[in-house]
């Protein structure tokens, strides 16, 4: 198959290499020895899973077991989808160029909503039954991971089992589980037993053990366990140390050309700076740290296994990590002279400080990136995001005189309580940056290039388990309206706008508050060409609309429905570790503009985390306000 | 002290386009530790020069760039560590110190070898095979059409076409082997080579065409010498 997918079909598709498997650091293991033959499934093309930490870490994590293997697949591009059709070839692992129904275990990351259909036509591509309830013993086991999971119901009807939470430990007792199971029967899966193990591992979520029933309106009337092991709610998985968890020093370096080309390390996990609308901002609470010893160590191993000349400090934002200025000023201090630059890829205005601005003299010069997320302080304070405008203008005046003349801005559209004053308020940050940024030039004497900003705005999605997760979305034909409004504000040609596709939140918004009955609308949905929605050029709105009336659903009740906080959430059983009632405390107090601090630099707020699950704050240098006041 | 090294695309290499070659040597260098010199600025870059890029799908074993190092270095020493660190799909065959003023090159390389295995539709027999290469060489142009940054143009390419011979090595397989023009003076590629042979009546099955680049040369009256010859 090798031979004749290399010779007659990659010559004429599009980046072969995507499709090769034969990078750096790959891991390639004898298929007849190992126990365990899994792949891990990206259900998007190969540029965007090679950029993903979490792939990284659970195949080098599964790799690092002799016993275990793990393979990857991507969703193919349109164009070798054809030709694997044309062929009569089945969808493969790039590193043996095994059918995926060859595998035990296919494990999808669920990193967006609107990469579902993906999973279907993956499946179907790689002769795996789409249908959970349609597979038999011979078939792979179905597994999939990761923040989508958190809200697991839309897929219910795909998928054989979920993992909630961080990967690092529960990945290797599932898989543990299935190898000893697989051993006892003479290396055959008997599913319905296999699930009933499964069952018994913390974060697990067996679907078809529980089931959904509805109220006459559509909302959740109970969710019933239908075994008696499995347990009433899924508590998530975490990592109480990071200095201890897994993480890999020698990646696969691509040969292509990937979205975040570059060693990663990961500085920080999770973050509690409390914006009401962020779902990671309370899925992977609370905030652990790496030790900049750990840092250094994992930093040196990267360059050498990697080869790579630039490391990106990543995290949810990397500019609050306590010990950010001596990690990034010792790194640069290590390696410049070898021509390897440090990046930061999210920065918060708040905690970019001059010192940090003055390291940053040393890194890379691009775009500098900042997500005010909101025009007015009213609005900010509402959505909890504690950055001000004298934050932004001070963070901005400091890049323009660091030599930045590029500032992007990120914004939403459509968030609680916005008026057209909001609006204003964009375009008004935009102007200001940009007037600030011409006084600077003035200043430096009219040198180099002119000062540029480009806002972004995205359409706010409320998402589940977040204390937005009540509330509708803003609907489609005000969000479009608000976008022309904001269109006409802007007026220079020194300032871009760009915006989300309206109609592509929409959906979005639809699958993110999903229950398990629009799992019929995605099969549907992908029956009639629904792929890649996340690439404009492949997003077929009218045919996801079709699609969810087709089986008796309304898009709109999904979307727009607004939910009470009596009500039986379709994600009620999954346990984030952050209580409910803290959620609608949090939004009851968006609705009062009140603001929340952030438990790093105050009080506890209680948010559960802490206190129903073993795991503590880890910061390496000390409360944050004691060092950055 | 600067290197000429000369270097090969294996079948798993050959779809790494130009550009993701660059980054690949880049970062084995670098795994390597070759005492690589870099250029100045915010975004310092490898001295490396290449010979001529090889198109994707071509396998080669005759593929030359230069380097330079920051200091001297025992070049066995440089190879050893390279052919320890690249990716599957690249080779080092070998490697010459080089005068630092050496000419680039770019600027020296004015040929190529390539190899082309074809798979004929209809068998024909060496005689019939000759008449045919003979029939296209005696052509005093050979016209083909290139997309330029200009749109199409018509390039004739019979005089950059210096040896071209055939072989039937198994009922209806075909060796092509032919040297062309390559480099800034022009450039001949082996696919318009095999075109033109099929306008003449080769009936060649388009989708098993196999090119190799044997090696890059520079010519001169006593023949042809390779990029590493010309600097010892």
């Amino acid at each position: 198959m090798r031979q004749l997918i290399e010779n007659k079909i990659l010559p004429k598709v599009e980046k072969p290499l995507r499709y090769l498997g034969d990078e750096w650091n790959v891991e390639k293991k004898d298929w007849d020895s190992v126990r365990l033959k899994t792949v891990f499934a990206f259900p998007d093309i190969y540029e965007i899973g090679m950029s993903h930490l979490g792939l990284r870490i659970i195949y080098h994590l599964v790799n690092d077991r002799k016993d275990f293997l793990m393979e990857r697949t991507f969703a193919p591009w349109t164009d070798m989808e054809e030709e694997l059709k044309k062929n009569n070839l089945p969808l493969f692992s790039i590193e043996s160029y095994k059918p995926l129904n060859e595998f035990d275990v296919v494990a999808f990351t669920l990193q967006y909503e609107m990469s579902f259909s993906n999973i279907l036509n993956m499946l179907d591509l790689g002769r795996v039954p789409v249908w959970s309830s349609e597979r038999g013993n011979s078939d792979p086991l179905v597994i999939a991971g990761g923040p989508c999971a958190y809200n697991p119901e839309p897929l219910a009807d795909f998928i054989d089992a979920f993992v909630i939470g961080e990967g690092e430990e529960v990945t290797l007792e599932v898989l543990d589980i299935i190898a000893r199971h697989k051993e006892a029967r003479n290396g055959q899966l008997e599913r319905d037993q296999l699930l009933e193990e499964l069952i018994g591992v913390p974060g697990v979520y067996v679907p078809k053990f529980y089931q959904a029933d509805y109220l006459p309106d559509g909302k959740v009337k109970e969710i019933q366990t239908l075994h008696k092991n499995a347990p009433k709610t899924i508590a998530k998985r975490y990592m109480k140390n990071l200095d201890t968890a897994f993480f890999p020093t020698k990646p696969i370096v691509p040969y292509l050309e990937v979205v975040h080309d570059r060693a990663m390390l990961e500085v920080l996990r999770g973050c509690t700076r409390g914006c009401r609308f962020c779902q990671a901002g309370m899925l992977y609470r609370p905030v652990r740290e790496r030790h900049p010893e750990v840092l250094k160590e994992q930093a040196e191993k990267l360059i050498r296994n990697t080869g790579y000349n630039e490391i990106s400090l990543t995290s949810l934002s990397s500019s609050d990590y306590t010990c950010i200025e001596p990690v990034i000023k010792e790194l640069l201090d290590k390696y410049n002279e070898e021509g390897i630059g440090i990046s930061l890829p999210s920065l918060r205005v708040d905690s970019f400080s001059m010192g940090l601005a003055n390291q940053m003299q040393r890194v890379r010069k691009s775009s500098l990136t900042f997500a005010p997320e909101a025009g007015t302080q009213r609005l900010r304070d509402v959505i909890n995001k504690g950055v001000t405008e004298e934050n932004l203008m001070q963070v901005s005046e400091a890049a323009f005189r660091e030599g930045w003349h590029k500032i992007k801005l990120y914004f939403m559209l459509g968030l609680p309580t916005e008026t057209n004053e909001d609006l204003d308020g964009i375009a008004d940050l935009a102007y200001k940056v940009l007037v600030l940024g011409d006084k600077v030039r003035r200043e430096q004497g009219v040198k180099g290039l002119q000062p540029q900003v480009t806002i972004s705005v995205a359409g706010f999605v409320p998402k589940a388990h977040t204390p937005f997760q009540w509330v509708p979305q803003t609907r489609l034909a005000e969000l479009q309206e608000k976008q022309q409004y904001l269109r006409s504000k802007i007026r220079n040609k020194r300032v871009t706008f760009n915006y989300h596709d309206a109609q592509l939140s929409f959906i979005e918004a639809i699958f993110a508050k999903g229950d398990r009955k629009l799992g019929k609308a995605l099969f549907t949905a992908w029956q009639k060409g629904c792929k890649f929605d996340g690439w404009s050029q492949h997003f077929k709105y009218e045919t996801w609309l079709e699609a969810i009336k087709e089986v008796g659903l309304d898009p709109e009740w999904y979307a727009y429905r607004e939910l009470d906080y009596n009500d039986i959430l379709p994600w009620e059983h999954i346990n984030i570790g952050v209580k409910k009632q803290y959620l609608i405390q949090e939004h009851q107090k968006a609705m009062e503009t009140a603001v929340t601090g952030d438990c790093r630099f105050k009080d506890c707020t209680v948010c559960g985390i802490c206190q129903d699950f073993d795991v503590a704050l880890d910061l390496k240098g000390g409360k944050l306000g004691e060092l950055k006041s | 002290m600067n290197l000429r090294v000369k270097y090969g695309k294996t079948d798993q290499g050959k779809f790494i386009s130009h550009l993701d070659l660059i980054r690949a040597w880049e970062r084995a260098f670098r795994r390597a530790k070759t005492p690589i010199s870099y250029s100045q600025g915010f975004n310092p870059h490898p001295k490396v020069s290449f010979g001529s890029a090889l198109a994707v799908g071509l396998t080669s074993t005759g593929e030359y760039m230069d380097i330079v190092l920051k200091s001297n270095f025992p070049i066995q020493e440089i190879k050893g560590e390279l052919a320890k660190y690249l990716p599957a799909g690249l080779i080092v065959y070998d490697i010459k110190e080089i005068d630092p003023k050496a000419t680039p090159l770019m600027a020296v390389i004015n040929r190529a070898k390539y190899l082309v295995r074809i798979n004929l539709m209809q068998e024909v027999n060496q005689q019939e095979l000759d008449n045919i290469l003979l029939d296209l060489l005696k052509q005093e142009k050979i016209v083909v059409l290139r997309n330029t940054k200009k749109g199409l143009r018509e390039r004739d390419i019979r005089s950059g076409i210096f040896e071209l011979e055939a072989k039937v090595k198994d009922r209806n397989k075909v060796e092509l082997e032919m040297v062309v023009e390559t480099g800034s003076g022009g450039n001949v590629r082996p696919e318009e080579v095999v075109a033109a042979l099929q306008e003449k009546g080769l009936s060649i099955e388009s989708e098993t065409i196999n090119i190799h680049r044997e090696g890059l040369y520079i010519s001169s009256d006593a023949g042809l010498n390779t990029p590493l010859s010309v600097t010892a």
